[in-house]
């Protein structure tokens, strides 16, 4: 009985549940719910977002936010388009440079944020911009496609028919729950969002600290294009366009703390499945997208006012 | 002087969970007189003046407030200033990016129809400046780009714009040099002879000996005297803001002391609010082994601001740091750490504690090294070194994993206390160690310094408690002024000797 009561007090119990009722609700209208063809796909989107939600994790850590994911997502996979189309390079190098898009706006968002003192939502939102920018700059807005077929197995189906992507995810984010649980880069993140000042008095290395979040999160979305555009086939200078907001969303349904200073690993992988499973199962029962976005912003205020609230109830403890 | 009373307060009483901030506190003033009030920093002169001002609202507390012999109830701010009390606070507390007539009369431009008047603005603006005697800027320049006197004069021209029979200045002068000071008492000499009375919160005894009619102390929430300047001299006044009993309830031991470990030289802070100010002014002292060096000093002395920058926590304009003789640059905590530096901060809330993590994370933070290797944690190690200082410093809890939110100030203060005991440093600096804590954890905070100095470790400890510092305290340096007005050593020691240097 004891540990049916931690379940039921675990913070993402409050996501799993209403998680499940859902797949059971959508299950019951529509039996094909669960089947293989539409379990696939579900996860494979999961998978993508995940990996941008996971790099927001990092950011949200130190209290931080990243609005560039979206563009970087975009321009990796205009990137490793280019390396193909335009300079012939084998498919390793290419994957490599669109994870350098990734690296290099993350530099670049920690160059700003800690070089000029701007928040990181606008820092992330000039980049957003900029990035986005050079996405069309690069192919005047033309898409790429053609792309090698070792490219492409990389999108496509691995061991036991599942998606390479839903791999990657699990193994990323089961790495990812290990940084923040036993290292001292996943405990200084969580220092720097709990209090920065306390961090910063503390010997912990806040600028380096908030760069090399920035980095992750600019890598993870990078990959989560890189393997998009592997899927889909083509590179589209749109790609990605609000994308963040899926991945923020996500995050903050999930229980993962907006002001920083906590994290859950499991709650981001429900917060992901949550967002992508009302996409689809509204379009099963028949729901119109445009009620869809309704119903996501309801969840999303619902989900900043419980947080809030648990932050209030913290500090006024004493 | 027959001058008739425009403002009583009388018997006032206010108090706050578990503090009798004021007991029956009574003060008079005189139409056209300059009333001088001291007391040392808590004494409750902030709080009486709240009282008046109409931040405590009627009901919060007990006792009258007359004016012009009438009886005053205010229910807030507005209450007050419409009975014609008029405040000025030490900080600036205006919009730094509107101009000096829209600040003037912030909440009730002139307006013509729904929009506001300008050219009324511009011309009653002129008339309070000029007042003031704020005749070298336009009434359009903007507030951020005045000097900080000069804000100070259009914090003043406010106020007398909403025509005040009470005029309250608390530590006007701080933000001044003293040719602007004394501008400013020009103007306060003018006022006194159109019949306002003007309260002047000041520690300054020379201001309140070249300017005061009269002055009242206030001690420990109790108004002591109101007496005529001519009726006194510094020494009765000190005398009445500080003379009570000391008890021992202080473990202090004698400690051997051992050489000097740091060397401050020289040291210039600036100013945390006002622009192209120092704070701190070419201070320089030394620390020795098993030492504890008291630092006093009244409020807004500097005291934080200098060990912060020693610390590296804020910047330094100049100055350089010797640890056993060697010349060490620190620019950061983690440069002061790596030199042996520890700092228990003013406001633990602030940035002394990670209130949503446990006991055992906050203690292991700046000692993340101890209990990791390459960057890898291990929690068992966590577990054992954080156990070690939480029964080495008797934490109360239920266990290492209890959150720091709901610890009580003393476990808290005793938490930061742990964290930088694990450092092992040579010199730990305190700032305010006992704020805010019960008696029996403050006693056990004070054995745990005697313990560290006997171990040879420096410290420092700032307060502004004199009895903690003269019972604790080697040595005691007092802060006034932005210098280092003057040490004591411990055969010196006195409440009346730290008061007067640190009232300057």
């Amino acid at each position: 009985m004891g540990r049916l009561k931690k379940l039921t007090r675990m913070r993402e119990t409050g996501v799993l549940i209403p998680l499940l009722l859902l797949w059971i609700v959508t299950f019951a209208v529509n039996n094909s719910f669960f089947s293989r063809m539409n379990m696939t796909a579900l996860f494979r989107t999961v998978s993508i977002t995940l990996l941008g939600t996971l790099g927001e994790t990092f950011i949200f850590a130190c209290g931080m936010m990243d609005l560039s994911a979206g563009s970087v997502y975009g321009l990796a996979g205009m990137i490793v388009g280019v390396s193909f189309e335009f300079l012939g390079l084998p498919t390793p190098v290419a994957i490599l440079l669109g994870l350098c898009v990734g690296l290099a706006v993350g530099l670049l968002n920690g160059f700003i944020v800690n070089r000029f003192g701007l928040p990181a939502f606008i820092a992330t939102m000039g980049t957003q911009y900029i990035a986005r920018g050079f996405c069309n700059v690069v192919t005047q807005g033309e898409s790429i496609t053609g792309f090698p077929s070792d490219f492409n197995a990389v999108g496509s189906f691995g061991f036991f028919r599942i998606p390479w992507s839903v791999y990657v995810a699990l193994i990323l984010a089961i790495l990812v729950y290990l940084v923040f649980k036993y290292t001292t880069f996943g405990r200084s993140l969580l220092a720097v969002g709990g209090n920065r000042e306390t961090a910063r008095v503390c010997g912990i290395p806040v600028k380096r600290v908030c760069n090399g979040s920035f980095i992750i999160s600019g890598v993870f979305a990078a990959l989560a294009g890189i393997l998009s555009t592997a899927r889909l086939g083509t590179a589209q200078a749109s790609a990605g366009t609000g994308w963040e907001m899926t991945c923020i969303a996500a995050a903050i349904i999930g229980g993962v703390s907006m002001f920083g200073g906590y994290v859950t690993i499991f709650g981001a992988f429900i917060g992901v499945c949550l967002m992508e499973t009302l996409t689809v199962s509204m379009t099963m029962l028949r729901v119109s997208a445009y009620w869809q976005r309704v119903a996501i912003g309801i969840v999303i205020i619902f989900a900043v006012g419980i947080d809030t609230y648990r932050r209030k109830s913290l500090s006024g403890g004493r | 002087m027959a001058n008739e009373a425009i403002l009583e307060m009388r018997n006032i009483t206010k108090k706050f969970p578990g503090v009798l901030a004021l007991d029956k506190v009574s003060i008079t003033a005189y139409k056209g007189e300059i009333h001088a009030l001291c007391g040392e920093n808590g004494a409750g002169k902030s709080t009486l003046m709240k009282v008046l001002s109409g931040s405590y609202e009627e009901g919060s507390y007990e006792g009258e407030i007359w004016i012009g012999g009438k009886q005053q109830h205010f229910k807030g701010p507005a209450d007050s200033e419409a009975a014609g009390i008029g405040m000025i606070y030490q900080e600036i507390s205006m919009h730094l990016d509107m101009s000096i007539a829209e600040n003037l009369f912030l909440g009730r431009w002139p307006k013509k129809g729904r929009f506001v008047d300008w050219k009324k603005l511009d011309a009653d603006a002129r008339k309070y400046m000029e007042m003031v005697g704020l005749t070298d800027v336009e009434p359009s320049a903007i507030l951020r780009q005045l000097g900080a006197s000069q804000q100070q004069l259009v914090s003043i021209a406010r106020a007398l714009s909403k025509d005040p029979q009470i005029l309250v200045l608390d530590e006007p002068t701080s933000p001044l040099t003293s040719r602007e000071a004394d501008k400013l008492f020009d103007i306060l000499y003018s006022l006194r002879n159109r019949g306002i009375a003007c309260i002047l919160i000041t520690h300054k005894m020379d201001e309140v000996f070249a300017h005061a009619d009269r002055v009242t102390v206030i001690r420990d929430g109790k108004s002591i005297s109101t007496r005529p300047l001519s009726e006194t001299d510094s020494n009765q006044i000190i005398k009445d803001m500080v003379g009570r009993e000391i008890t021992n309830l202080y473990p202090k031991e004698e400690v051997p002391i051992g050489e000097a470990i740091l060397e401050v030289r020289n040291f210039s802070v600036p100013h945390p609010t006002v622009p192209r100010r120092k704070i701190i002014e070419e201070a320089s002292f030394t620390l020795h082994a098993g030492e504890i060096l008291g630092i006093a000093g009244l409020v807004g002395a500097g005291r934080s601001e200098l060990v912060n920058a020693i610390f590296g926590k804020a910047a330094k304009l100049s100055g350089e740091v010797y640890i056993r003789g060697e010349k060490k640059e620190i620019h950061s905590p983690r440069d002061a750490m790596r030199d042996g530096i520890g700092l228990v901060t003013e406001e633990r809330k602030v940035d002394g504690i990670l209130m949503g993590m446990s006991i055992a994370q906050n203690i292991t933070l700046p000692n993340l090294n101890q209990v990791s290797r390459h960057g890898i944690m291990n929690l068992k190690k966590e577990r054992g070194f954080s156990q070690k200082y939480f029964d080495a410093l008797h934490i109360k809890a239920p266990s290492l994993e209890t959150l720091m939110q709901q610890l009580s100030g003393g476990n808290q203060q005793k938490v930061v206390f742990a964290k930088w005991i694990a450092q092992n440093p040579l010199i730990l600096i305190l700032d305010e160690p006992t704020r805010g804590i019960d008696v029996s954890a403050k006693y056990e905070i004070y054995k745990i310094m005697v313990d560290l100095a006997r171990q040879g470790m420096g410290i420092i400890m700032i307060s502004s408690e004199l009895p903690e510092l003269l019972s604790m305290a080697d040595r005691i340096m007092v802060i006034a002024n932005n210098r280092i007005s003057g040490t004591l050593n411990r055969d010196e020691f006195s409440q009346e000797k730290i008061m007067a240097l640190a009232a300057v």
